[in-house]
């Protein structure tokens, strides 16, 4: 009966040892087992990375599309302001020209009114990082969705051979244990979204105070 | 180039501001924009115009397929058409020549060289 990779491993030595080859197969056999006794561990370790970074992933996805929503809100907001902004200039100037005052003040509200729309023309860069953070999301969605498929992979190997099975419940009774959770919690401390904005409403904050 | 139509495609508010922006500023009175391919084609049909900007990447259709519908319709087979994209690579410029756009703008922009580039592709018209 095998419980855990450490049954596993010692049944692939058993197997070992119980093949009497010749001189020159030994060698090769013996390399063989080797590589599957090195494997089995780093099998482990993939499955439990696959297993936690594909829980993180789809969070990293949703903040970066709230990154982009929340700067185009942001960016419109400037935008409103700045157009306010040389509405009033233009007025002004025709009020100055009106009074006469054009001469003395018209090149300061010019040039007010064209650094305001040079602010204007810098917030491209909006559209261009919300650009980037999507090719960003599209490479996250792309990895999660092999990391799934991975991870389905590995299950299936249990119906492909009786020890394919014992290694796969193996690793999923591994994947259980204290060592592995210490590793896993390392992990998720390391990815925590320490944001978590919108979590928490400032009435809720309040009422925590009381 | 004041009395000209221009319709513009670009999925981003923000630059559908910053844009409409420019071409008031160039003088021009009759701007139209439509948010991705889709929309500008319906809008086409509508309604007649002398220029097309367009933006590359957007959802539903993006500038590239839009450019070769556009040219595949008789009525705008010599439509002028600037691209206004992101995409800085070389091949990228290659790819869009070869869908029919008659220039090309890389973000971000100044009104500056949209003025020019707009003067260069009535001139050429």
């Amino acid at each position: 009966m095998v419980n855990n990779i450490d049954d596993v491993l010692g049944k692939l030595e058993q197997m070992r040892e119980s093949i009497r080859l010749s001189d020159e197969i030994f060698p090769i056999i013996g390399d063989l087992f080797m590589f599957i006794k090195e494997i089995i561990p780093l099998m482990l370790e993939i499955n439990t990375f696959m297993n936690d970074s594909s829980e993180k992933i789809p969070t990293a996805s949703e903040n970066i599309n709230k990154v982009s929503k929340t700067t185009e809100l942001a960016t419109q907001e400037v935008l409103d302001k700045l157009d306010v902004i040389i509405d009033k200039l233009d007025s002004l100037k025709s009020d100055l020209k009106k009074d006469g005052l054009e001469e003395k003040y018209g090149a300061v509200i010019d040039e007010i009114t064209n650094d305001s729309s040079e602010i204007i023309y810098a917030f491209q860069f909006q559209d261009i990082t919300t650009q980037q953070l999507e090719h960003v999301n599209r490479i996250l969605e792309a990895i999660y969705k092999k990391f799934v498929l991975l991870f389905e992979s590995s299950l299936k190997l249990k119906d492909k051979s009786a020890f394919g099975r014992d290694v796969m419940q193996a690793i999923e009774g591994e994947m259980q244990k204290e060592k592995l959770k210490k590793n896993r919690d390392f992990f998720m401390k390391e990815t925590e979204d320490k944001m978590h904005q919108n979590g928490i409403s400032q009435d809720a904050i309040d009422e925590l105070f009381k | 180039m004041e009395d000209k139509k221009i319709l513009f495609v670009e999925d981003s508010p923000t630059m559908r501001r910053i844009i409409e922006n420019s071409l008031k500023k160039l003088g021009i009175k009759e701007i139209t924009d439509a948010e991705n391919g889709v929309d500008a084609l319906e809008k086409i049909q509508k309604q007649e115009f002398d220029l097309m900007l367009t933006d590359w990447n957007m959802p539903e259709m993006n500038g590239k397929e839009l450019v070769e519908h556009v040219r595949k319709m008789e009525k705008y087979k010599n439509l002028p058409i600037l691209m206004i994209t992101t995409r800085g690579m070389q091949e990228d410029v290659v790819t869009a020549i070869k869908s029919g756009v008659n220039g090309y703008i890389v973000k971000p922009f100044t009104p500056e060289i949209l003025k020019k580039k707009m003067v260069e592709i009535f001139s050429a018209s």
